[in-house]
């Protein structure tokens, strides 16, 4: 049998109404520091809440906060199912 | 100084109560307050800080803090931070004051909202944190004023007695990497302090580089990465490390000193509401007529406000005239010049102050950052994002209050285009305009229905154009890259009155004292452009004109006429008095200066009335209908409904040119007319907030751009539509 490789998942990609654990954050960028400093660390649990209208930004629960991420965010933030 | 909604400006606003200004920063329009505040034995001045979730400084707004924190660039240092923090949410709260921690100011933490975290089970306890954290931990109900005589008290005692927060002991690779970043920067001739090391650090493209001279910042930049690497080689990722170290040490604080569940989630509350509010559907449509809601109250409910305003003008004018009787030039720069000009700034605090009130309620109550959030990927195209709406939708009514709205954008480059775009809203003293050539030109001619798209149309024309130029610069022409957008929706709460009425005040008063006296010069300048040369040939001239006309029409002898002419109120005295008014407008300096440049607008279709016009409704759109008035020798109480100056307009002909004898007004000079007035920038009101929001160069192309804009389409509509007419009609 194939080693099956477990494909990592995005946090954009997460279904509604469903929480999961980040991993980790990838990139540099002014993006992930302001992440970081919102409290979204590995080990976090995030879960996601509404869609605006046109798909796009995505509300969260992490932390104690709701906050909105826009795609390009949330596509930076690595999670596991839990 | 605090995170965004944890009650920062009520704490603030009982503090200082009115003994506040909002704080100009030369180059950042960063929204700042700084007041007094009484203490036994003196006074102390106050910063309220923009919130922030942490000292992450990548644009000059958020440098301000670093800056103001190191006392550098004229600031000076604070003696004491007072950290506003959430109660219900310590931990990321927390994260700032513990950033704050390694700039050694004495503090004190305020725990706002403690009702709120004992509703939700919290038990914190203070001594504990303060045993922790080193400084003295308050807890306050900013919005019912609890706990506000013990700040004062441990404000007034810190200040003697300082204490400093506890710093985190730092693991060896930050300490290492942190003491190379000092190093280094030495080398290249700037001394760093620790803090400011660590900010450039763990910044991704820190603002602070720019205290470094433009070349030695590659070799700065080499040094961070070497200095990064310390701190990878630690274990640690340099994008995650500050945080994590913080929250690491915080979590442990917090376990020892905090009892009860925090969830995941900011509130239960909170959440039912936003399953209606965010609902796809009804969530979309509540926005709407919200939105509405605020257009209406700007554009109609100040209405009466206005109309007040503009008739108590009246007033004043006509009880002030008789007195300066004697004096005719000082008599017409009082009324006409001075008092006019105070009556159209004050005009416009109606609309500032509802709009602002508005404003205030969607963000005291927490409904703003909803709006903001249903709005964003419209906003994304064009490099802003869905904070910008209401700024732009109250532009709608008037620019004004919508300029000043897009103060509170803290992305600079949101702001700016969120500024720049304003004027293009087409503001309600447009609509004179079109209401006159719709309903003089269009309607006769194409009926109510087609009139009444035209009319609707117009609202967008604005918007057509400037919308493809931002998202174009946006695309193209940029430097500086947008902050992510990361918006925290917080807890719903009940606004706080007093904040309410204080931003009310606040924007009134910002009005007047910084536009208003700009505003005020341009309206006694158009005063004496249009006043002067006045000399008393012109009016023998004209009278002597219209006499003979009178007799020539026959019926009314010479004797007669002048004793007719005598009795002020007959309507013979009327039409001479516009008469003369129309003649002193054709002399002077503007009306010369409209017919010179008349050639200029000759591409559009524009006669030299009608560019005498334009050119007066420079400061003030809706002018042009009381100046057609007196140059078609009306006098200037028409308005847009006026049968005789649409008929006067209707008949208006060529005197001379290439098209001697043709109407004036045809339908491709009454569309180009109204494109004009729909991109031209003719609003001194609006220029002046964009020159004090930003600054002078922002708003002299902002004018200058409409304005150019402006005649381009207009000429092109012409000209187009002149064409389209000529081969349609064989």
């Amino acid at each position: 049998m194939n080693g099956l490789k477990l494909e990592l998942m995005r946090l954009d990609r997460l279904p509604a109404g469903e929480t999961a654990r980040v991993v980790k954050i990838h990139g540099d960028g002014d993006s992930a520091v302001r992440l970081h400093a919102l409290g979204i660390l590995p080990g976090s649990r995030i879960h996601r809440r509404q869609t605006a209208p046109l798909g796009d930004p995505v509300a969260y629960d992490v932390n104690g906060q709701k906050i909105s991420l826009r795609r390009g965010e949330a596509s930076l933030i690595e999670v596991e199912p839990g | 100084m605090g995170n965004p909604n944890t009650g920062k400006s009520t704490i603030f606003n009982h503090l200082t109560g009115i003994r506040q200004r909002v704080a100009n920063y030369p180059g950042i329009t960063t929204e700042a307050k700084h007041g007094t505040m009484s203490l036994p034995g003196g006074s102390a001045e106050l910063l309220d800080l923009p919130g922030a979730y942490s000292l992450t400084a990548s644009s000059p707004d958020e440098r301000v803090v670093i800056d103001v924190l190191l006392g550098h660039e004229g600031f000076v240092r604070p003696d004491l931070l007072v950290c506003i923090l959430d109660a219900s949410n310590l931990q990321r709260n927390l994260f700032l004051a513990s950033q704050l921690a390694e700039f050694e100011i004495p503090m004190i933490l305020v725990l706002n909202h403690w009702d709120v975290a004992k509703k939700q089970g919290l038990r914190i306890s203070r001594e504990k944190l303060e045993e922790h954290l080193g400084v003295p931990v308050l807890a306050t109900v900013g919005a019912k004023g609890e706990g506000i005589a013990e700040l004062r008290a441990a404000i007034a005692e810190t200040l003697e007695s300082p204490r400093k927060m506890t710093r985190i002991s730092w693991r060896d690779g930050v300490n290492e990497a942190a003491a190379a970043v000092v190093s280094g920067g030495s080398e290249c001739g700037v001394e760093l302090t620790r803090p400011e090391a660590m900010r450039l650090l763990f910044d991704f493209n820190s603002a602070l580089k720019e205290r470094f001279p433009a070349e030695r910042r590659k070799e700065l930049e080499a040094i961070l990465d070497r200095a990064r690497e310390t701190v990878h080689a630690a274990g640690l990722n340099p994008a995650a490390a500050e945080a994590v170290l913080h929250y690491g040490h915080l979590e442990r604080i917090l376990e020892e000193s905090v009892e009860g569940e925090v969830s995941v989630a900011a509130g239960q509350a909170s959440e039912s509401i936003d399953r209606l509010l965010l609902h796809r559907v009804w969530g979309s449509l509540i926005f709407l007529g919200i939105m509405w809601l605020v257009f209406q109250s700007v554009y109609a409910w100040a209405g009466p406000l206005m109309d007040g305003i503009d008739s108590l003008t009246g007033i004043v004018q006509d009880a002030v005239s008789p007195l300066l009787s004697g004096l005719p030039i000082f008599q017409s720069l009082v009324v006409d010049g001075i008092i006019a000009g105070v009556g159209g700034v004050v005009i416009f605090v109606p609309q500032i102050v509802i709009l602002f009130l508005f404003i205030a309620l969607l963000e005291g109550s927490g409904y703003m950052a909803r709006a903001a959030f249903l709005m964003d990927k419209m906003f994304g195209w064009c490099g802003l994002n869905g904070k910008s709406f209401v700024p732009l939708l109250s532009s709608y009514a008037c620019a004004i209050p919508g300029v000043m709205a897009a103060r509170s954008l803290e992305d600079g480059k949101a702001r700016i285009t969120t500024i720049m775009l304003a004027p293009f809203m087409s503001c309600s003293a447009r609509l004179p305009v079109y209401l006159l050539m719709i309903g003089a030109f269009i309607e006769p001619q194409y009926g109510a229905f087609v009139a009444g798209g035209v009319l609707f149309a117009m609202h967008f024309v604005g918007l057509a154009v400037s919308v493809p130029i931002a998202w174009f610069v946006n695309r193209v022409v940029t430097r500086t890259p947008s902050l992510p957008f990361i918006l925290e929706m917080p807890r719903y709460q009940v606004p706080v009155l007093r904040n309410l009425l204080l931003k009310m005040w606040e924007g009134g008063r910002e009005f007047i004292v910084r536009a208003g006296t700009i505003i005020l010069a341009f309206s006694v300048i158009i005063w004496a452009l249009l006043y002067f040369p006045r000399s008393a040939s012109v009016e023998q001239a004209a009278t002597e004109t219209f006499m003979q006309e009178v007799i020539a029409a026959g019926g009314i002898a010479e004797q007669e006429l002048a004793t007719r002419l005598a009795d002020e109120e007959s309507e013979l005295a009327t039409e001479l008095r516009n008469r003369v008014e129309g003649a002193y407008v054709e002399q002077s300096y503007l009306g010369r200066f409209g017919k010179a440049v008349q050639p200029v607008f000759d591409p559009a279709g524009f006669d030299w009335k009608v560019t005498v016009g334009v050119i007066s409704s420079f400061p003030a759109r809706e002018v042009i209908i009381a100046t057609l008035g007196i140059t078609y020798k009306l006098g200037g109480d028409v308005d847009e409904e006026s049968d005789s100056l649409r008929d006067r307009m209707k008949a208006e002909t060529w005197t001379s040119g290439a098209r001697a004898g043709q109407p004036v007004f045809t339908i491709p000079v009454v569309v180009a007319i109204m494109v004009f007035f729909a991109l031209c920038s003719q609003c001194g009101a609006t220029v002046a907030v964009i020159a004090r929001q930003l600054n002078w160069g922002w708003a002299i192309l902002s004018f200058g751009g409409m304005t150019l804009l402006a005649w381009v389409a207009a000429v092109v509509v012409y000209q187009l539509g002149t064409f389209l007419s000529s081969i349609s009609s064989p």
